[in-house]
């Protein structure tokens, strides 16, 4: 009888433990994807690194829902975003957010004031988008994901991931005057 | 239009870059330990364990429970039971003691089935928990026991006048002396000779 008992407890240990390593293995794989989407709409990034954390924590109570790899990337991309929004919308600290953007992205030494501007203006520009098309643009900037992984990770058509995408593209260069100074191959 | 998407993608190369340019941002090194220890805080267990959804099932499942008793339990023997006297009965009890049969004599009903003396009324009476066959008994019987015994108690009633009855009362035979004399049925006369045949 002990002797089941210490097999039920040891077998349930080792589900635990595996969903411990499977857990740090997402976590090791996908914070930086959290982190980014946190920071293309938050911008600030001990914010981002907040809601990043905060969608983790949710993801390891919920864990034993998401040990499917691509289901846990979808979960996670969501659920950051989400908590983004709301973090943004309520956030008082939107005026000192909007001075460290003139700060990043992480500035080498190369880089001109007038990068610094073209980033701040294309920032704005993104922000100005409506949700659904600032979420495409985002994803699709982040560790270059290609129309089909933005299409996974939203649960979206290809088609639509590009339709939105070419009209995001389509706005965001209408917006940003530098662009109109590019040249074409139009 | 998709020509259009073509020269568009190709245009906009400069745009895409800055795009990932400008997310082309690192957690902090320390970001992974502060995860780490965010999620070593949560004391919940990781495996499986009992959603919102599935407790407002079961707290569902215990209510549907909880009321199929109650309503099993109204349906069972109900406290106030209506019990519904046929005419039929009336006419032969009121008539057994009054009008004895012609022909052959029969014995006196049996107290059981028809004692009530109704008249098509609803009686109400108790329901009792055992099993036992009720015993119905008329309105104006258990009117006139209670009367009865409130008597007896307010010491209305002499029951000296009992003892002496039982005194003069003969001493029963025994039971095997009793002889039961047989039963003779004898056929009915002709109802066309009792009450006339008409033309």
């Amino acid at each position: 009888m002990h002797e089941r008992a210490a097999r039920l407890a040891a077998s349930l240990l080792t589900v635990d433990e595996q969903l411990e390593r499977e857990f740090e293995a997402r976590l090791v794989e996908s914070s930086r994807l959290a982190f980014r989407v946190a920071f293309g709409v938050l911008r600030h990034h001990e914010d981002a690194e907040d809601i990043a954390q905060e969608a983790f924590a949710r993801a390891y109570c919920s864990f034993s829902k998401l040990r499917d790899r691509n289901r846990f990337r979808v979960w996670l991309v969501r659920m950051t975003w989400r908590l983004a929004i709301n973090r943004h919308r309520d956030n008082r600290r939107r005026m000192s957010r909007e001075r460290h953007v003139e700060a990043m992205p992480d500035p080498t030494v190369s880089e001109t004031v007038a990068a610094c501007e073209r980033a701040a203006q294309l920032w704005q520009a993104i922000d100005a988008l409506p949700e659904k098309l600032r979420l495409v643009t985002v994803l699709a900037g982040i560790e270059g994901h290609d129309i089909r992984e933005v299409g996974m990770l939203l649960g979206l058509p290809e088609g639509t991931v590009k339709s939105r995408l070419f009209l995001a593209r389509q706005r965001l260069k209408e917006r940003l005057e530098w662009t109109r100074n590019e040249p074409t191959t139009r | 239009m998709d020509e259009e998407r073509t020269d568009y993608t190709i245009g906009d190369k400069s745009l895409e870059r800055e795009i990932e340019n400008a997310l082309h941002v690192d957690p902090s090194p320390e970001f992974l330990a502060r995860v780490r220890a965010r999620v070593a805080t949560e004391r919940r267990p990781i495996g499986p364990r009992l959603s919102w959804s599935v407790v407002g099932v079961a707290a569902a499942v215990a209510a549907t429970v909880v009321m199929a008793l109650v309503v099993t339990r109204s349906h069972r023997p109900p406290a106030v039971a209506v019990s519904v006297e046929p005419a039929v009965a009336t006419s032969i009890v009121k008539s057994a003691p009054t009008d004895p049969p012609i022909a052959t004599p029969t014995p006196p009903l049996p107290r059981a089935a028809p004692v009530v003396e109704s008249t098509g009324r609803k009686h109400i009476r108790r329901a009792t928990p055992n099993t036992a066959p009720e015993v119905l008994i008329p309105a104006r019987d258990a009117a006139a026991l209670r009367v009865l015994m409130m008597n007896i108690r307010e010491g209305r009633v002499d029951l000296t006048a009992l003892d002496a009855i039982h005194a003069v009362a003969a001493p029963l035979e025994p039971l095997d002396k009793i002889a039961i004399q047989p039963i003779t049925i004898q056929p009915l006369p002709r109802l066309a000779l009792l009450e006339g045949e008409r033309p």
